[in-house]
């Protein structure tokens, strides 16, 4: 089990103040114009070394990510955007990072928007995380009020805003280039790649986005070194991650373990142990709602890291691990996942458009027996 | 067992051929209930009796 | 350039172009729905897939750059799965029905389910329905049919530069539509069922009218503007049916106004389909040996300084030729083409052309409009500037009546003062064109027909010689004519001779005898009572109705014949179907009663007088091409800039859609005006 004092969400509970002064208190906010001191690329090379990769599903390397923004402009800003859309079924990790670490997004935005060279970050926070936004907002005021961003941020020499934006509520604007366009005030439908955001993103400028456990999880890892988060994990799946367990356990919850951890780990030792007992287990999915689902079999042993699950031909998306007994009936649980895909289309291209409501339609005849 | 077989197509179809991720992400946990309860979808289709008309049922 | 290989085939292929157009290049036709040329690459109909060495996906050969040595394959069995799959997804809500769709015969759709259909459907589920909203008189919609490529979107949004279409809900319940019921406000929305690749946008006059492979199919040239639209005249029998543009990228692309393509049905109204006498003040039926005779023995009485001609706007060359030569063997020299009285200094071809060519347009950098409003008068020209404003780092100002041309314009003033202020450098916009590599003007016709005309003209021209619009490779002077025949008469110099009088005298009573080619956009009511009016033309307008002789002529459709465009490019039409009744082309009329007078006219037949026409008029040799005119070492025209005066630029047409009697006489047209100038259409009545 993870190490209390190698967590980077020390509050993630919420038993401690979320302020500023609170988050002070916990090292956020520490130095931080030092950090910014070291320079744009040995910061982009020690979250390299870290082996951080981005916490939003796709598993991407979130170093390699920000090296792809372009060192110099070519008259254009650059700009970060932090993907706080958090949609996918199951998952709520930034939800808590954003009540009760809120100071973590904040430095991290900085720190990431210094390191690609933008001094604009925007985030984009679901329209339904209404008191997570208030709270966000809140804090975003706080960090200004203590000269921490806004000219010369933290004093560190380098200007840096942060814009909070909420969405209408959409599945799809959780998808990079779809969230831009929204962001935009369009109708959220992602965009072709390429161009990738990287070159023209935000209205056509460089644009990096980044989920909220990337970011704010890179201060931490700024301050205690690449080394001591690459030792954590398993090898190219390093470092910690908040893992969202609901469904049939006994205490529902999200944990910040190791990657790489055993699923069966997760559940009886954090979750409080599947409900009425490990043999009464029918199924996991592993990543959030569009994760393949495992059987009980592939439970037993599964590690919970990006490169184990894809061996499974499943994926550990957003860590949300959705438990559930004998008493599922899994089958109808899927055909719900269809309908909620059926509805969350953006009608834009073909075979999604279309497709996903023939496959909620056959999922119908397929519950019922009809097939 | 047709609808189960035609479903699969239709998720192949659908995945990998989209803008973005959605189509994958729509089709996977279908294809995983395929993979991973196959003997369960395939009892269930095989038990499927259609509802007896009323009429019948009271006799 | 980029080298890449497609199916085997190496082709270079300039950086940033899409694997789609490698593919093109090298012969390989990829299916597409949304995908097209002149529109934004969307990427979402997925049909153009393609497999690329090394990528793990198919991928949308339309949004996908080339890069060098890149491996293409356009036609694996992983494609055609692909492209199965896509098929099928289209069809499953797509409804069956087909043999009550206008689009059967040309629908994209229905080629593409050739190749890639399956031969029965797998999908048992219910099928999509959709409403089928009003867009107003043009458009019919049946968006059942959708496919939701959203090029009608992106028409409407970029090359129309009318925002008004968009999509609204997601998934599977997304709706192409206007938000708000409406009728489509855009001068260009017929082209929106050309780029429809199914049925859910049809046109909604020929609604159930014929199926494509009924009609005979004629290429053309438009005469509702003076663009010279290239044009496809679809016939069945006798009757046109419909029009469509063709392709010509230095003129209209491919696209066509609406009212050049929804006039047709008034082709078949209001047609003069024989000859007419007045007797005892009233329009008699007649026979053309009766109207010869009444025609010649009127001439033959006459003096022949007291006949006069006016050719209209919608005339072949030929025809105003043959008139031309007649009266001169008449020995009138009172002939013009200027019915709506522009008297400016038309002595250079470059004085009233549109010099910097529509093409042209793209290369300029700074632009002043005077008196014109090219969205009415050249709706598709009007595309072309707007295609240069979206392409960035250009500016335009406008002189006369504020209008919403689809690109931001700097209004200048509303009269000839502002060119002075330009000149003089008091108005800011000036710095503009001085800042111009390539500035341009567009001097519109309307602002001629006034009786400052000449003034403005040089004006205008001292303006564009000012302003470094006049070089070696750039000429910057424009004259932008609405009618069609303009030009064409011009370049034959159908304008007084020596001592011949203009449109205004002869009006006034300085002819007794007054011959009227098509000629219906002056005022009758100026015509002096004396005055025996000959109205040879197709249509019973505002002219036939004072007319004393009617000559029933041929409409554009209906006769070969050479127009000249506002650039000066010779373009010819050709007959698609045979005048009504006993109509007549026109030059055949001029031929017959030059004879019956005595002076017959040297050409037995038409290509003898194109011939005649071709050498009189070295001009008229090159047709189609147009070769740019140099801007620098010219002469200004007659006219004191000076002399202009401050009246306001008034608007040409009250509206865009009944502008001559061709769309007067058009239903279609008459339905889109009570759409879009309800207090028009009420006067009307």
């Amino acid at each position: 089990m993870l190490n209390d004092a190698d967590r980077i969400y020390q509050n993630l509970y919420g038993q401690q103040d979320w302020h500023l002064s609170g988050a002070r208190a916990r090292g956020d906010w520490n130095a931080t114009a030092d950090i910014l001191a070291r320079g744009r690329d040995a910061i982009i090379e020690e979250v390299k070394a870290s082996g951080l990769r981005g916490r939003g599903g796709a598993g991407f390397p979130t170093g390699m990510k920000w090296s792809f923004m372009p060192k110099q402009s070519d008259g254009r800003p650059s700009y970060l955007v932090v993907n706080a859309d958090e949609s996918e079924p199951g998952t709520c990790k930034d939800r808590d990072i954003i009540r009760h670490e809120p100071h973590k997004l904040i430095e991290g935005s900085l720190i990431a928007g210094f390191a690609m060279g933008a001094h604009t970050a925007f985030i984009y926070i679901r329209g339904e995380y209404y008191n997570e936004a208030a709270r966000l907002q809140a804090a975003i005021e706080e960090a200004y009020a203590a000269g921490l961003l806004g000219k010369n941020a933290a004093g560190s020499g380098w200007d840096f805003d942060l814009v909070l934006h909420r969405g209408a509520g959409a599945y799809i604007c959780g998808e990079e280039s779809a969230l831009l366009e929204s962001l935009e005030g369009k109708k959220g439908m992602p965009r072709m790649k390429p161009p990738f955001p990287a070159a023209m993103g935000l209205y056509g400028c460089p644009t990096t986005v980044n989920n909220v456990e990337s970011i704010a999880g890179v201060p931490t890892i700024l301050r205690r070194g690449a080394a001591w988060f690459s030792a954590l994990g398993r090898p190219k799946n390093a470092g910690t991650k908040i893992f969202c367990i609901s469904g049939h356990v006994n205490r529902p919850c999200n944990v910040e373990e190791e990657l790489g951890t055993p699923l069966k780990d997760l559940i009886e030792k954090h979750a409080g142990g599947v409900r009425g007992g490990w043999d009464n287990l029918q199924a996991v999915i592993p990543g959030g709602a569009s994760m393949p689902i495992l059987n009980k079999e592939m439970c037993e042993t599964q590690l919970m890291d990006f490169d184990s699950l894809a061996a499974v031909r499943s994926g550990l998306g957003s860590g949300a691990i959705i438990v559930m007994d004998k008493s599922a009936d899994v089958v109808k649980a899927i055909w719900r996942l269809s309908k909620f895909f059926k509805h969350e289309s953006c009608g834009q291209c073909t075979p999604c458009r279309e497709g996903t409501g023939w496959m909620m339609r056959m999922m119908d005849r397929i519950v019922q027996g009809k097939a | 067992m047709t609808d189960i077989a035609l479903m699969e197509q239709v998720t192949t179809q659908v995945a990998g051929h989209t803008i973005c991720a959605f189509g994958d992400a729509a089709a996977w946990p279908i294809q995983g209930l395929m993979r991973a309860f196959r003997p369960l979808v395939e009892q269930r289709a095989t038990d499927y009796k259609p509802a007896q008309p009323l009429a019948q049922a009271a006799e | 350039m980029a080298k890449v290989t497609v199916d085997g085939i190496e082709v270079e292929i300039a950086n940033g172009s899409s694997v789609l157009q490698a593919a093109e290049a090298a012969g390989k036709e990829i299916p597409r729905f949304c995908y097209h040329e002149r529109l934004s690459v969307a990427g979402n109909c997925r049909m153009c897939l393609v497999e690329i060495e090394k990528v793990p996906k198919p991928v949308a050969s339309c949004g996908q750059p080339v890069a060098d040595g890149m491996v293409i394959f356009t036609d694996t069995e992983n494609v055609r799965k692909s492209r199965r799959g896509v098929m099928e997804f289209l069809l499953i809500n797509h409804p069956l029905d087909c043999p009550i769709c206008d689009q059967g015969g040309e629908c994209d759709l229905q080629d593409e389910a050739v190749s890639y259909g399956r031969d029965t459907s797998r999908y048992e589920e219910g099928k999509r329905a959709a409403a089928q909203p009003d867009w107003g008189p043009l458009v019919k919609t049946t968006m059942t049919r959708c496919i939701h490529c959203t090029r009608c979107i992106r028409f409407s949004t970029e090359i129309a530069g009318v925002p008004e279409l968009g999509a609204t809900m997601r998934g599977e319940n997304m709706q192409v539509g206007t938000y708000v019921d409406k009728a489509l406000s855009s001068e260009l929305s017929g082209n929106l069922i050309d780029l429809c690749p199914v049925g859910a946008l049809t046109s909604k006059p020929y609604a159930y009218t014929a199926r494509s492979w009924e009609l005979r199919k004629t290429d053309s040239v438009d005469v509702l503007d003076a663009v010279g639209a290239n044009i496809r005249i679809d016939a069945r029998g006798a009757e046109v049916l419909r029009i469509l543009p063709r392709l010509n990228d230095d003129v209209n692309e491919e696209w066509l106004g609406d009212k050049s393509r929804f006039s047709v049905d008034g082709l078949k109204r209001r047609r003069l389909d024989r000859p007419w006498l007045r007797e005892n003040g009233k329009l008699r039926a007649a026979s053309w040996e009766e109207v010869f005779a009444g025609v010649t023995n009127k001439i033959k009485a006459s003096k022949p300084e007291r006949l006069g001609a006016i050719a209209g706007d919608l005339v072949d060359v030929e025809s105003m030729l043959a008139l031309k030569e007649m009266f001169t063997s008449l020995g009138s020299p009172n002939l013009d083409c200027r019915q709506d009285g522009a008297v400016f200094d038309a002595s250079q071809r470059g004085f009233y052309l549109f010099n910097t060519t529509i093409a042209g347009i793209e290369e300029a950098d700074a632009l002043v409009i005077i008196g014109s409003n090219p969205r009415h008068e050249a709706p598709v020209l009007n595309a072309r500037i707007r295609k240069r404003w979206l392409a960035g780092h250009f500016e335009a100002g406008l002189i006369g009546v504020p209008h919403d041309l689809t690109y931001p314009t700097t209004h200048i003033g509303s009269g000839p003062d502002a060119i002075t202020a330009l000149l003089d450098g008091t108005h800011p916009f000036a710095e503009v064109l001085k800042a111009a590599k390539k500035p341009m003007l567009i001097l519109g016709a309307g602002a001629l027909a006034r009786p400052d005309g000449a003034a403005i003209h040089a004006a205008a021209w001292k303006l564009a010689a000012q302003f470094n619009m006049l070089n070696d490779d750039w000429h910057g002077f424009n004259v932008l004519h609405h009618a069609a025949a303009r030009t064409g008469a011009l370049d034959i110099g159908f304008l007084p001779g020596p001592g011949g009088k203009p449109t205004a005298q002869m009006l006034a009573g300085g002819v007794d005898i007054l011959w009227l080619l098509g000629a219906d956009a002056l005022d009758t009511q100026a015509i002096g009572a004396d005055t025996f009016v000959i109205y040879q033309g197709h249509h019973g307008d505002a002219a036939a109705a004072r007319a004393d002789v009617i000559l029933p002529g041929a409409a554009y459709t209906e006769k070969d014949g050479t127009y000249v465009n506002t650039e000066g490019r010779v373009q010819q039409g050709f007959l698609a179907v045979k005048p009504p009744g006993d109509a007549r082309e026109d030059w055949r009329i001029l031929r017959a009663i030059s004879a019956y007078m005595g002076h017959a006219l040297r050409y037995d037949t038409f290509q003898e007088l194109r011939a005649h026409l071709a050498q009189t008029y070295p001009a008229f040799a090159l047709t189609g091409e147009l070769r740019r005119l140099a801007g620098a070492n010219l002469a200004a025209p007659a006219g004191d800039p000076a002399a202009v005066s401050a009246a306001p630029f008034e608007p040409v047409f009250d509206n865009y859609y009944q502008t001559d009697p061709i769309s007067r006489a058009s239903p279609t047209m008459a339905a889109c005006v009570e759409a879009h100038y309800p207090n028009l259409a009420e006067a009307a009545q």
